[in-house]
C-alpha cells in the first residue's frame, strides 16, 4: 500500500500556488502599515509599488523553494517529512503517535481541486503537521495508511502485495458506516436559528435599558420646564429608538449566527461505523474529519431552551490535542443530533459499558445559596448608585425572583452519574451540557477547596483528560473523595491504551 | 471497537461496594518539603513586599516634601488607601505562607504521585503513573541559592495537564524522577 508514498516525493505542482497565496497573505499582513500609510500620503504610494513588486518576486522565489524542499514519504511505520528554506527540518512521526488525520479544502484548494492533509500527534507542545496539496485520491489513500494504525489499535494493516490499485488495497478493515446526521438546508437554518445568540441579545437589551434609564434621569432634571405632553412624546421617542435598536441588534446577531453556522456546517454529513466517526462539512473551507472511536476522549452534548422545541442537541467530539484551546482545529461538532442518534452514538462509543446500575452524586445544598448570592451581586450597583424609583425596584424584585428560579433549576439539574466505567456529568437548565466519558480516560485528578468550602465541607473535583478538563463543583467532601479515589482506582487498574 | 477489557472482572460491577475497600489517600502520609524551601518562599514574599511598597511609600514621602505643594493631604489619603490594600494583601500572603507551608507535601504511592498545597485555596492533585508522558527537573537562580529543585510531570494533551512539585531537595527530586520514570515505563 505504501508504493505511492514509499520514496521521498513532492506535493502536486499546483501546490506552489497554495504556498504562494499563503505567503502573500502573510506578506500583506506585514505590509499593512505601509498600505494604510499609502492611502494618506502619495509619497508612500511609490514606495508601496516597489514593495509590492519586490514582494511578489521574493514570495514567488520563496514559495518555489518551499515547494521544492518539501518532501514526504512513508517509511516503514512512520511518516517522514523534510522541509524548510532557511532552517531545514526533518520530521518523523511514528504511526502510533498519530491521533487524527484530517482532510481539508479551502477555497484556493477547491479551485485547484487539491486536498490538504493535517496530522495531529497530541504530543506536548508539538504542533500539528500539514501537507497542503495532494490529489483527492492520494490524500484519502495517505489518510487511510496513517489512520489504519489508529483504527486497528496499533497493529499495521498488512497489504496484499498482489494488488496494484492503492485505493482497494488500503481500504480500512470492514466497518460498515451508517449515516448519522445529514443536514438539509432547512435543518441547517434551524441550527442557525437556535444558536446561543439569544444570550448576546439579552445582554444588549440590558445594556440599552441601562443607558435609557440614565438618560431618563437626566431628562427628569428638566422636567419642570417641559409640559407633560412633550415629555411623553420624548419618552415614547426614546423608547421606540431603544426598541428598534434592540430589534436591529437581535436581527443582526441572529443573522450572524446563521452565517456562522452555514459556513461551518453547510452540507454536513456525519457517519458512524464501529470504528470511527466521519464528519464532512463546510461551505468555503471543507473539512473532512475521521475520528477513531478509541481516540475519543469524551463526548459532550449541548442543548438550549430553543433547541428543546425541535428536540435536538449538538454533540462535540473531544479528542486528545497537542495544545489546549487551539481554536477550531480539533473540535469536531455534529449539530442536530436527535435522541435516537444519541442512543446510537453512546452504544457505539461506550459499547454497552454505560449500562447497569449507576451511583448518582449530587451537589451540596450550599451551592444553591452561594450561586443565588453570586447572581444577586449585580444588584449592588443600583443599590450603591441610589436614585430609586418604582420601576427600578420592580425590576430588582423581578430579577431576584428570576435569579432564584434560575439558580434553583440549575442546582437541580446538576448530577454526576457513574456505573464505574462511564461517567455522565449533566448540568444546566436553560443551557444544558452533558459530558460523557470513560473513567479510564482520565489522566489527572484534582480536589480543590478554599477555606470557606472547608468550613462547609464541600469541594470541587476537576477531571483532566488529554482533551481538556471538566470540574464538578460543590460535592460534599466525602463524595468528592469517593469520586477521587474511585477514578484513580479505575485509571490505575486499566491495562491498555487510552489515547 | 477495539477497546480492551479494562479489568478481568465483569464489566457491570457495582462501584458502591467497591469504594469502601478502595485505597484512600491518607492525609497523614504526606511528605513535608524541606524548611529551607519555606525560607525561600518567605524571602520571595518579603522581596515582593519591599518592591511593591514603593506604590504607597513614595507618594507618602513626597507629600511631606516641597515637591508637592498643592494638596499634600489628598496625596497622603491616596497613599493611605494604597498602603492599606498593600498591608491587607501581604498580610494574607504571609498568613498563607505560615499556615499553608505545613500543608505542602507529596505522597508517592505504588501507582501514583500526589501533591497537595495551599491553605486558603487548597489543591490536591494526583497523576497515575500509567498516564505520564515525561518528566523534568528545573532549578532557577534563586532555587540554586536555596538548593531546591522543581519536579515537573507532563501528561498528554497540552501544557496544562501536568503536575509541578516545587521545593524538593535536589537529591530527592532526582530519586523521585527516576522512580516515576521507571514506574511510568512499567505501566506504559
Amino acid at each position: 500500500m505504501h508504493e505511492a508514498f514509499a520514496a521521498p516525493r513532492r506535493q502536486e505542482l499546483l501546490g506552489l500556488i497554495i504556498f504562494f497565496v499563503e505567503n502573500v497573505r502573510k506578506f500583506v499582513r506585514v505590509l499593512f502599515g505601509l498600505i494604510a500609510g499609502a492611502a494618506i500620503s502619495p509619497k508612500l504610494f511609490t514606495y508601496l509599488w516597489v514593495a509590492v513588486i519586490a514582494g511578489v518576486v521574493i514570495n514567488a522565489t520563496f514559495s518555489w523553494l518551499q515547494y521544492r524542499r518539501f518532501l514526504f514519504h512513508v517509511d516503514g511505520d512512520a511518516l517522514r517529512i523534510t522541509k524548510g528554506v532557511l532552517v531545514r527540518e526533518n520530521i518523523t512521526i511514528p504511526f502510533d503517535r498519530i491521533q487524527t488525520v484530517h482532510l481539508h479544502q479551502n477555497v484556493v484548494q477547491r479551485i485547484l481541486s487539491l486536498t490538504g492533509v493535517k496530522v495531529d500527534t497530541a504530543g506536548s507542545g508539538k504542533k500539528e503537521l500539514q501537507i497542503h496539496a495532494l490529489k483527492r485520491g492520494e490524500a484519502q489513500a495517505l489518510q487511510r495508511i496513517l489512520q489504519n494504525y489508529a483504527l486497528a489499535d496499533g497493529r499495521p494493516v498488512v497489504p496484499s502485495p498482489s494488488e496494484e490499485d492503492p485505493k482497494t488495497v488500503t481500504e480500512a478493515p470492514a466497518a460498515p458506516s451508517e449515516t448519522l446526521v445529514k443536514l438539509s438546508l432547512g435543518r441547517l437554518l434551524l441550527v442557525g436559528l437556535t444558536q446561543n445568540h439569544i444570550r448576546n441579545g439579552l445582554v444588549a437589551v440590558g445594556f440599552l435599558v441601562g443607558t435609557y434609564s440614565q438618560f431618563d434621569n437626566w431628562v427628569e432634571q428638566a422636567i419642570d420646564q417641559i409640559d407633560e405632553d412633550t415629555l411623553a412624546l420624548a419618552r415614547t421617542f426614546v423608547l421606540a429608538t431603544v426598541l428598534v435598536g434592540v430589534l436591529v441588534f437581535l436581527a443582526a446577531s441572529v443573522l450572524f449566527s446563521i452565517v456562522q453556522v452555514v459556513l461551518r456546517y453547510y452540507g454536513l454529513k456525519a457517519s458512524l461505523s464501529s470504528q470511527s466517526f466521519t464528519v464532512v462539512a463546510g461551505l468555503l473551507k471543507r473539512n473532512e474529519h475521521t475520528i477513531p472511536l478509541r481516540k475519543v476522549q469524551f463526548l459532550e452534548w449541548r442543548g438550549n431552551f430553543l433547541r428543546r422545541i425541535p428536540g435536538f442537541e449538538t454533540v462535540r467530539i473531544v479528542q486528545g490535542r497537542s495544545q489546549e484551546n487551539v481554536p477550531g482545529a480539533m473540535n469536531v461538532s455534529i449539530p442536530a443530533v436527535f435522541p435516537e442518534q444519541t442512543v446510537r452514538i453512546v452504544q457505539q462509543v461506550f459499547e454497552g459499558q454505560h449500562e447497569g446500575p449507576a451511583e448518582v452524586l449530587l451537589p451540596h445544598g450550599y451551592a444553591r445559596y452561594l450561586r443565588f448570592g453570586f447572581v444577586l451581586l449585580p444588584l449592588m450597583f443600583p443599590l450603591l448608585m441610589g436614585g430609586f424609583n418604582p420601576w427600578l425596584i420592580g425590576c430588582m424584585v423581578a430579577y431576584t425572583a428570576l435569579a432564584w428560579v434560575w439558580t434553583d433549576k440549575y442546582h437541580r439539574s446538576v448530577s454526576l452519574e457513574s456505573n464505574g466505567h462511564v461517567l455522565v456529568y449533566q448540568r444546566g437548565w436553560a443551557f444544558t451540557v452533558r459530558t460523557v466519558m470513560h473513567v479510564h480516560k482520565l489522566q489527572r485528578i484534582q480536589i480543590h477547596q478554599n477555606f470557606l468550602h472547608r468550613r462547609r465541607g464541600v469541594a470541587h473535583v476537576t477531571l483532566f483528560t488529554a482533551g481538556g478538563s471538566r470540574t464538578v463543583r460543590y460535592l460534599s467532601i466525602d463524595q468528592a473523595r469517593e469520586l477521587y479515589d474511585y477514578a484513580l482506582y479505575r485509571v490505575e487498574s486499566f491495562k491498555g491504551s487510552w489515547m | 471497537m477495539p477497546v480492551e477489557e479494562p479489568t478481568p472482572t465483569a464489566p457491570f460491577e457495582n462501584p458502591v461496594l467497591d469504594t469502601r475497600d478502595l485505597p484512600r489517600l491518607d492525609p497523614d502520609t504526606f511528605e513535608r518539603l524541606p524548611p529551607r524551601f519555606h525560607r525561600f518562599r518567605l524571602w520571595g514574599v518579603v522581596i515582593a513586599a519591599l518592591v511593591t511598597s514603593a506604590a504607597w511609600l513614595v507618594p507618602w514621602l513626597v507629600s511631606f516634601t516641597e515637591l508637592e505643594a498643592s494638596d499634600p493631604m489628598a496625596l497622603r489619603r491616596l497613599a493611605m488607601v494604597f498602603g492599606s490594600i498593600w498591608t491587607l494583601l501581604f498580610g494574607l500572603l504571609f498568613l498563607e505562607e505560615f499556615k499553608g507551608f505545613p500543608m505542602r507535601g507529596y505522597v508517592l504511592r505504588d501507582k501514583d504521585l500526589t501533591y497537595r498545597a495551599g491553605w486558603m485555596f487548597r489543591k490536591v492533585t494526583t497523576i497515575p503513573f500509567n498516564r505520564i508522558q515525561h518528566s523534568e527537573i528545573s532549578q532557577g537562580p534563586l532555587g540554586r541559592l536555596f538548593r531546591v529543585n522543581r519536579l515537573k510531570i507532563y501528561t498528554a494533551g497540552g501544557s496544562t495537564s501536568d503536575l509541578s512539585i516545587p521545593g524538593l531537595d535536589p537529591e530527592v527530586a532526582l530519586r523521585l524522577r527516576d522512580f516515576v520514570n521507571g514506574q511510568a515505563q512499567d505501566h506504559a
